[in-house]
């Protein structure tokens, strides 16, 4: 569900002050045709522009509703069941992984993907290959107990063409920093080297999970994994790009 | 008339990009949250990635820490299942598969700026794993994980992933 912001934008009392604004400086302006031009565009400058600005922020977090998931796994049954409801946990969010750049340590200008910036590069190395990425999501939790949300990217390597295995898993972890409906912005950058020398394909995955204790020191419910697309994933799967097609 | 409609014209103009400029002002600042930005520019590796093992068997491996040398860390070590790593830092729960167990040889690292810099070797964590002879067979994605607290509430956390399989004996 995405965000509408069905009162144009302006809090009440701005709009308010806006209309009294123009109001008195029509009042007192000789030509109040040209006032009543500038009115009207202004007028229409707020009906037809606030909606695409509100849609193209960079915060627009194109909202799921993890209690409607699709998957049939038992995170997704148990995401608003399970436990004896002493605590409340529940997820909605987006979560994108942006600028994964690999390169090799020596000259960080070379093997450089660039333009390509979700995954990373193919190369024939043949020393260490540093890999920098950062994760941002964009979160809002409810918790009525001991939670955490946690955003967590991976990094993963294709060695002489024998398969892809993840050696790298790097997260920031939010637990019982804020109570109500929380939510984190954040940003998470790692930066990784030591892949081993040889052929190589790295790149980087990500996801997040957010749970709450059942009791204090109770049992976990898992609410959610979701991908770059908004696609529920679960963790287990190979997912080796941010696209999880 | 000309110079009427380019009146019209150029009013219309500021009105659109006023409202937009009070727009922008009003929505950014209701959809903005606080921004937070975290780094993690250490990281361990391991001596083995992946591991076939049967009940009964135990393995030593090694987790070699790679850090800037002008950095002070005050660093944490565990170990957990993937997924389960914040919850195993938050409850005390070794997050493990049951019949799995990992004994550490240390469970801090601490590290003080030592005059170099760059990143470099800075430590290296002992662990061994032990499979017991009810543990189930399959195969589970671990995570040996060394962790810092930059503030309350918050847990920056950096791992290397181990694939342990369980393999019943033959």
């Amino acid at each position: 569900m995405i965000r509408v912001t069905p009162h144009l934008g302006l809090p009440y009392r701005e709009r308010l002050l806006l209309g009294k604004f123009l109001f008195e400086n029509t009042m007192t302006y000789k030509n109040r045709n040209l006032m009543m031009y500038a009115i009207i565009a202004t007028a229409l400058g707020l009906l037809v522009v606030e909606p695409s600005i509100a849609f193209a922020g960079s915060y627009s977090p194109n909202w799921s509703d993890p209690g409607s998931c699709s998957g049939s796994s038992s995170e997704c049954a148990n995401a608003v069941s399970s436990g004896d409801n002493t605590a409340v946990a529940k997820a909605v969010g987006a979560f994108t992984l942006r600028e994964a750049d690999a390169h090799n340590n020596r000259d960080s200008s070379s093997n450089n993907p660039g333009s390509n910036p979700e995954v990373s590069v193919v190369g024939s190395v043949s020393k260490d290959y540093k890999i920098d990425y950062y994760a941002k999501g964009y979160e809002s939790y409810a918790t009525g107990a001991t939670g955490g949300l946690e955003i967590y990217v991976q990094a993963w390597r294709n060695h002489d063409n024998n398969g892809w295995e993840k050696y790298g898993t790097s997260g920031v972890v939010y637990y019982n920093s804020c109570s109500g409906t929380c939510t984190h912005d954040g940003t998470l950058t790692a930066s990784r080297t030591s892949v081993g020398a040889g052929n190589h394909d790295l790149r980087v995955s990500g996801y997040h999970h957010v749970w709450a204790l059942n009791t204090i020191f109770g049992g976990t419910t898992t609410i959610d994994y979701w991908n770059a697309s908004d696609r529920k994933v679960e963790t287990e799967e190979l997912c080796i790009d941010t696209t999880c097609n | 008339m000309k110079t009427k409609s380019y009146i019209t014209m150029v009013a219309l103009i500021v009105g659109i990009v006023g409202s937009m400029a009070f727009t922008m002002n009003f929505v950014s600042a209701e959809l903005e949250p606080t921004k937070e930005e975290y780094r993690t520019d250490y990281n361990s590796v391991m001596s083995e990635t992946k591991l076939t093992l049967s009940p009964g068997d135990s393995k030593v491996l090694t987790a070699e820490l790679l850090a800037l040398q002008e950095q002070t860390l005050n660093l944490r070590t565990g170990i957990a299942l993937e997924g389960k790593i914040g919850y195993s830092i938050l409850t005390d729960n070794s997050g493990l598969p049951d019949g799995v167990s990992v004994t550490m040889d240390k469970s801090r690292i601490d590290l003080t700026n030592n005059g170099y810099t760059g990143k470099d070797l800075r430590s290296s964590v002992e662990m061994t794993l032990n499979i017991s002879e009810d543990a189930k067979p399959g195969t589970y994605e671990l995570v040996y994980f060394v962790y810092e607290e930059p503030e309350k509430g918050v847990l920056l956390i950096t791992g290397e992933n181990i694939q342990l399989e369980i393999i019943p004996l033959s």
